[in-house]
């Protein structure tokens, strides 16, 4: 990793113009991800101070947010998820293994239409989101939310291209049952 | 791509297949990872291919409600003031 060297102003600089302008969402990711206000506070909090002690790796005018989530997801994996006292989530690769099979990769026959996404008005979607395991959550996060390119993606989460394409892929297909559900259960369809 | 996308494009008609590779590039489409041809092919089907204009259709409300829905949670004021506080600190230790 190339090391740049910064002053104390430089860093400032860098901290406040290019880091700052994502805390809102750095946040919205953190609180998607824990689900608590004050995990998600902290996380955010311990994210810049990371972002801060190691701000020499980062390059100036390359993809600040993308390096922020970088270390956000990671502070999640590493520190989070091992401190919390949830019980420990279903292996991504048995999940992933699980839905590898042809019935997840086909397009879904689903009775939801455009229109029916109009008279959800609630919070449905976003508890559609939620209700996703986390990573195929981060995802739709990543790529919907906040406009990252797959190319991105993969630097965040360390992982191929061609698995972002698949996971994100498996992630649509299962948001739109979760949304296909709550419209049968609304009476919509 | 599985088996069964394979055995469709032995046996399966010209109007699924072409469906079928259609739907294939309707993620990298949504997403603007697509390129110009891919694109440009994606536009002449789902003109005149009703039940896949309304997948790209569906998919296109999805991910524009999610950007519109989901952003909404907002940091407790003060965290970036205790951001702030905390790298000041940090800097003098
Ligand atoms: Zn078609």
């Amino acid at each position: 990793m190339a090391k740049n060297q910064y002053s104390d102003e430089q860093k400032n600089k860098v901290f406040n113009e290019e880091f700052m302008p994502h805390i809102d969402s750095l946040y919205n990711f953190a609180h998607r991800l824990t689900f608590d206000e004050d995990d998600a506070k902290d996380l955010v909090q311990d994210t810049y101070l990371k972002a801060y002690r190691f701000i020499e790796s980062f390059e100036q005018g390359t993809n600040a947010k993308a390096w922020l989530f970088r270390i956000l997801k990671n502070s999640f994996i590493n520190d989070f998820r091992k401190k919390s006292k949830q019980p420990p989530k279903v292996d991504y690769q048995e999940v992933e293994t699980f839905y590898n099979s042809d019935d997840v990769d086909r397009p879904i026959t689903t009775d939801l239409r455009a229109e029916t996404l109009k008279d959800m008005i609630g919070d449905e979607i976003s508890n559609a989101l939620n209700s996703l395991d986390v990573d195929f959550r981060t995802v739709i996060i990543l790529c919907d939310l906040e406009g990252f390119k797959y190319d991105e993606m993969a630097k965040i989460l360390d992982i191929p291209i061609g698995t972002v394409r698949s996971r994100l892929h498996r992630a649509r297909n299962l948001l739109k049952e979760k949304l296909s559900s709550y419209a049968k259960k609304m009476g919509y369809i | 791509m599985g088996l069964k996308n394979v055995i469709n494009n032995l046996f399966g008609s010209k109007e699924e297949n072409d469906c079928m590779k259609v739907l294939d590039m309707l993620d990298s489409i949504l997403d603007e990872e697509a390129n110009p041809a891919e694109t440009q092919k994606f536009k002449e089907h789902i003109e005149k291919c009703m039940p896949c204009y309304e997948k790209y259709n569906l998919d296109k409300s999805i991910k524009e409600l999610l950007r519109v829905r989901c952003n909404h949670s907002k940091p407790p004021a003060g965290l970036v003031d205790s951001i702030r506080l905390q790298i000041s600190q940090s800097g003098r230790a």
